[in-house]
């Protein structure tokens, strides 16, 4: 049936109009109010010349990155697991802080003993090995406990086992080394600025980019190239036509985990590196934002997990400034609102639930409703 | 052997069946009443917590257990309920009796608007939104400094009620448990009535649900919004309860203590909820030895329940009473 205008118009449609055209007329107010500040007219822009150089938009822009490969990182692992069991592991945040907290010792260690600076490139990949071992162990563990026996029950099930499970690894976590911040040593060959094609890029950013990247390549040929990842591919697409076909559907799922595990807590060190501590609830937020990123690139998609991940970064990144920066509200904030940059966790999860309301398939994504739900 | 064999309508409508449940029920609400003048000031007060956290568990069983919408984000209803009535009677002077209600409304009416946008998120996505939310509360809470009092808090003024022979705790004591059994009252009969059937209906398919009829914006925000108010009196209470209110006392962990309350008491069951109240207030309390553990302890009881048992400790007290019923065989 053929419904009318006003018959098709209802209050949720009304509401969610609003959000959108309101959320849209600030990014477009705030990203005005900065392109012209300082401008001797209302009418031009001259971002360029005005309070933030070129320079800064670029150091903004390298920042975005990798933070965002750390994202990307940490979202593979949300979108594996979902694309394979259509359930979301809430606890995917701390093993990521597993992975960083562990390492955190060896590499502590390592800078007591002067092996960190005689041997930077070595310790790394040895701290980076131990990340990736412990968070493979823990994401094996979760879901041999926490998930398994629930494979079967109502989804809400492992959802509620999945929040409680990450309940559990941060306070286990807080009560075995305390809750306070634990300084990360730092390499002194990563300190400093390298000049790449005549930029500067801080050491750190440049290191964790390469090592971001460098992972997301073995892992995506791992799952293109590989028999193993061809039965991945296969299971996610039908798990019971792939059981039929043969695949141990077990085998895969503990595989799953622990290459998304792995990711992790790889990622966790290259977080650490950039933030220099560590802490128990470190993996709260990154969580969060992966999860973000991988619902922003469609969740189930790998590729779109890593664009989801780089776009959501560059996005934070940047967005404080281009947005909340310029955001003058007559009568509270008229030059703008003060510390945008405290803003930014406001920024991801706005973001968020956007994507959710408007385009819950992604950028890459197929439709959720029409997938397997 | 079934004792209750029920011939009319009104028997099969009645909350309480039988002699002996009346006798059960009238010498809890006597113990209940008698209990501030006999039990220590410190009891009194575990007992106002309980009561506090019982009526957010019930409010929150309404919306994860019978609508099927798990919320992470129930402290920021708490806080604005908390919130609501402290600026009201501290900032405008207004009395306890309208402040309180207004604390439930203001915050149904922010679970209304949160459960707008539910309509279009389903499981996982749900939870991180209501996550969202709760964590946006505080961040307003913390940094809106004009409105809330920033990190430092906000005193609440004490409320002068009933005869005068009573101590402050005594009187938030008849206040928060007459709350606690009023509200425990309208939830048993609001899941009784076709609200609490479309609830179900929705949680268990929400397709199936509107096919038959159910009208799912207006069932799911009323749940929200339901749920929202609860939590909302509670937050009242528990300022009234603390005399201070910071931002602080509604964070993210509070939200997971409100969820593991109604997962290891029992989903979908108001003794669940009632239940799940009492042992999660009065257990940290106890374990003071273990204070550091005890999140883990909760972490760890959510994956156990929901591996061994998923209708939480009072399932488990159904499945004993009935093993026991047909015991010899």
């Amino acid at each position: 049936m053929q419904r009318s205008f006003l018959q098709r118009f209802s209050i949720v449609g009304l509401y969610l109009w609003g959000f959108r055209i309101s959320v849209l007329l600030i990014v477009v107010w705030g990203s005005f109010g900065t392109f012209q500040a300082g401008c001797p007219s209302v009418f031009t822009l001259c971002a360029f010349k005005s309070r933030y150089s070129a320079d800064v938009w670029l150091d903004l822009l390298v920042y975005g990155l990798s933070q965002g490969s750390v994202y990307a990182l940490i979202a593979l692992g949300y979108t594996m697991v979902y694309g394979i069991l259509r359930m979301i592991n809430f606890a995917h945040g701390d093993v990521f802080m597993a992975g960083a907290y562990t390492a955190y010792y060896l590499a502590a260690a390592f800078g007591r003993a002067g092996f960190l600076n005689r041997h930077p490139l070595l310790s790394l990949a040895a701290v980076l090995a131990l990340a990736m071992i412990t968070a493979m162990s823990i994401a094996l563990v979760l879901e041999r406990v926490a998930y398994r026996p629930l494979r079967r029950a109502p989804r809400l099930i492992p959802l509620i086992s999945a929040i409680g499970a990450s309940f559990f690894i941060e306070y286990a976590f807080r009560g075995f080394f305390g809750s306070g911040f634990q300084a990360y040593p730092e390499w002194q060959i990563f300190k400093g600025e390298w000049a790449i094609a005549g930029v500067g890029i801080l050491r750190t950013q440049a290191v964790v980019i390469v090592a971001a990247v460098a992972l997301m390549v073995v892992l995506y040929g791992f799952v293109m190239r590989t028999k193993t990842g061809t039965a991945m591919r296969a299971v996610s697409e039908d798990l019971e036509v792939a059981s039929l076909m043969g695949i141990d559907v077990d085998r895969v799922i503990v595989i799953t985990f622990g290459i998304g595990g792995a990711a992790a807590g790889a990622a966790g060190v290259l977080y650490a590196l950039v933030f220099k501590q560590v802490h128990f609830f470190m993996g709260f937020f990154p969580g969060i934002k992966a999860f973000t990123a991988a619902v922003l690139g469609g969740i189930g998609n790998i590729p779109g997990a890593m664009l989801g991940g780089v776009f959501l970064g560059i996005f934070e990144s940047m967005g404080p400034i281009l947005i909340l920066e310029g955001l003058r509200v007559p009568g509270i904030y008229p030059g703008g609102i003060p510390a945008p940059y405290q803003l930014k966790d406001v920024i991801a999860f706005t973001m968020l639930v956007m994507v959710l309301i408007f385009r819950p398939s992604g950028i890459l994504g197929e439709r959720l409703a029409t997938k397997k739900a | 052997m079934q004792r209750d064999l029920r011939e009319r309508y009104e028997q099969d409508l009645a909350l309480v069946r039988g002699a002996a449940a009346w006798l059960a029920l009238a010498a809890a609400l006597i113990g209940l009443a008698v209990f501030p003048w006999y039990a220590p000031s410190y009891l009194v007060f575990t007992a106002i917590l309980v009561s506090v956290n019982a009526i957010v568990a019930l409010g929150l069983n309404l919306l994860t257990g019978y609508t099927g919408q798990i919320s992470l984000g129930h402290a920021g209803f708490v806080a604005i309920g908390a919130y609501t009535s402290g600026l009201l009677m501290s900032k405008l002077g207004v009395t306890w009796w309208l402040a309180w209600p207004a604390a439930g409304i203001v915050a149904a009416a922010f679970g209304f608007l949160v459960g707008l946008p539910a309509l279009r998120l389903t499981g996982p996505y749900l939870v991180i939104a209501t996550l969202g939310f709760g964590i946006a509360v505080h961040q307003v809470l913390t940094n809106w400094e004009a409105l809330s009092g920033g990190r430092m808090g906000l005193p609440v003024p004490q409320v002068t009620f009933g005869p005068a022979g009573l101590t402050a705790e005594q009187r938030l004591y008849y206040l928060a448990v007459g709350g606690a059994v009023l509200l425990t009252w309208v939830a048993f009969n609001l899941t009784r009535s076709h609200v609490g059937r479309a609830f179900v209906a929705i949680r268990d398919s929400d397709i199936a649900a509107e096919v038959v009829g159910v009208n799912l914006t207006r069932y799911k925000t009323l749940a929200f919004a339901v749920s929202a108010f609860y939590a909302g009196i509670a937050g009242a209470l528990f300022g009234q309860a603390l005399r201070h209110i910071e931002p602080q006392s509604f964070t993210l962990v509070e939200s997971i203590f409100y969820f593991a309350m109604i997962v290891i008491g029992g989903l979908a069951s108001i003794p669940g909820a009632l239940i799940g109240a009492v042992v999660l207030t009065v257990l940290p309390q106890q374990l003071t030895l273990l204070r550091e553990w005890v999140p883990l302890i909760f972490g760890s009881a959510i994956i156990l329940m929901m591996v061994v048992e998923p209708k939480g400790l009072y399932g488990r007290w159904l499945r004993v009473k009935l093993y026991f019923r047909t015991w010899p065989l």
